[in-house]
């Protein structure tokens, strides 16, 4: 290529580039498309500095991508048995959908004993509309003794050195994260059972 | 309502004596609990599941787990062979569709070793105490368990509350065509 042909090159170029970033101005969409984010498990625990979970199905890998994960019954060493636990999480181009769930729960954290016939957590976002979460408690007892579960979000029950939160819905930068039981101990032990978040963005 | 769904529940029982072809693919998942009898073979007692079914890249996708309460009976899946549509009320792309959908596989169990299963899971709405949930399992063709049989195939049973299924359209991994089979509907 000579030197003029180099410039015309160069000057095309750039008049390329102006025209365009004239033409993108005006457009107000996102140039790019919008990425699903994805994740759900039916335990996920930290119980004096150990991490531990069942049933996770790991990150969503963007639109059209489908990740499930489960067992026919599973336990944690001294915190919690269940049965059932599964999880599963699909991507779109325009939505992110994630659910986690399992039965017959039975957990010991800090000597307060907590169980569950049925827990189950679910988070959609899809592009366009707030982001949905849901939860399902059934029969949950602490220490044997019912709880009467509201079904309103962040839902907090006492127990000795912290608290359950029932049904804890967070926003997250284009979705919903939702715990369906959050048990935290201070300083011990932070135990998630039912957990799904979804995105778009 | 429920009796309008009592008949959708025989008809789709009959349902499970006929194979289905897969015309094209999207997801159901869910977790609950229905009230079995194992179709007459024990008292009532819960039936507890988490269930995925779908294709994926020319793959069926999915997994079934479950286990009665009475009898002890463990299913643990160990391949999804077939994913079929039975029918949809709805648009594709209508976040509110219902439907019933066939997962079709085989599974480890600890009373009956390795079977086929099919799966008839139906979800007919929000949030879920009228979606359905069907299990057959045969082995050598002969079915060793199902709950067929059962008077009521809603989760939680007469009471409310017991799981959700949940239909999703397809994306972009269905659209390969997947291969289908159902030995437990042989």
């Amino acid at each position: 290529m000579n030197r003029r042909n180099i410039v015309a090159a160069l000057a095309l170029s750039v008049w390329s580039a102006g025209a365009a970033a004239q033409l993108l101005g005006g457009i107000t969409q996102p140039l790019t498309a919008p990425v699903p984010t994805g994740q759900a498990a039916a335990v996920r625990a930290t119980v004096a500095g150990i991490p531990a979970s069942l049933a996770d199905t790991g990150t969503l890998g963007g639109a059209g991508d489908a990740r499930n994960a489960s067992q026919v019954a599973g336990s944690i060493p001294s915190l919690l048995s269940a049965g059932v636990p599964q999880a599963a999480t699909i991507g779109w181009s325009d939505q992110a959908s994630s659910q986690a769930s399992l039965a017959d729960l039975g957990m010991t954290v800090a000597g307060i004993g907590i169980s569950a016939g049925f827990v189950m957590a679910s988070a959609t976002a899809a592009a366009g509309t707030a982001a949905r979460a849901a939860s399902l408690v059934e029969n949950l007892a602490i220490n044997g003794v019912p709880v009467s579960v509201t079904g309103a979000p962040n839902q907090v029950v006492g127990i000795p050195g912290g608290s359950i939160v029932i049904n804890q819905q967070t926003a997250t930068p284009g979705g919903i994260a939702v715990n369906a039981l959050h048990v935290i101990v201070n300083g011990l032990a932070d135990v998630v059972v039912g957990s799904a978040t979804a995105a778009i963005r | 309502m429920r009796k309008n769904l009592w008949l959708g529940a025989a008809a789709l029982v009959l349902g499970l004596a006929s194979t289905a072809a897969n015309a094209w693919c999207d997801f159901l998942t869910g977790g609950g609990f229905i009230i079995t009898t194992g179709s007459g073979i024990h008292e009532p007692a819960k039936g507890t599941f988490g269930v995925g079914g779908g294709c994926k890249h020319g793959e069926p996708w999915g997994h079934l787990e479950y286990q009665d309460h009475a009898n002890g009976l463990n299913v643990h899946w160990l391949t999804i062979t077939g994913y079929a549509i039975v029918y949809t009320n709805g648009e594709e792309r209508d976040p509110k569709r219902t439907g019933a959908r066939y997962i079709c596989g085989t599974a480890r169990t600890n009373l009956y070793g390795d079977v086929d299963f099919v799966v008839a899971a139906v979800d007919n709405g929000e949030p879920g105490e009228d979606d359905w949930f069907i299990l057959r399992l045969r082995q050598s063709g002969v079915t060793v368990y199902t709950t067929e049989g059962d008077a009521d195939h809603s989760l939680g049973g007469s009471d409310s509350g017991g799981g959700n299924l949940q239909l999703h359209k397809p994306n972009a991994s269905t659209e390969e065509f997947a291969p289908y089979y159902c030995a437990a509907l042989q």
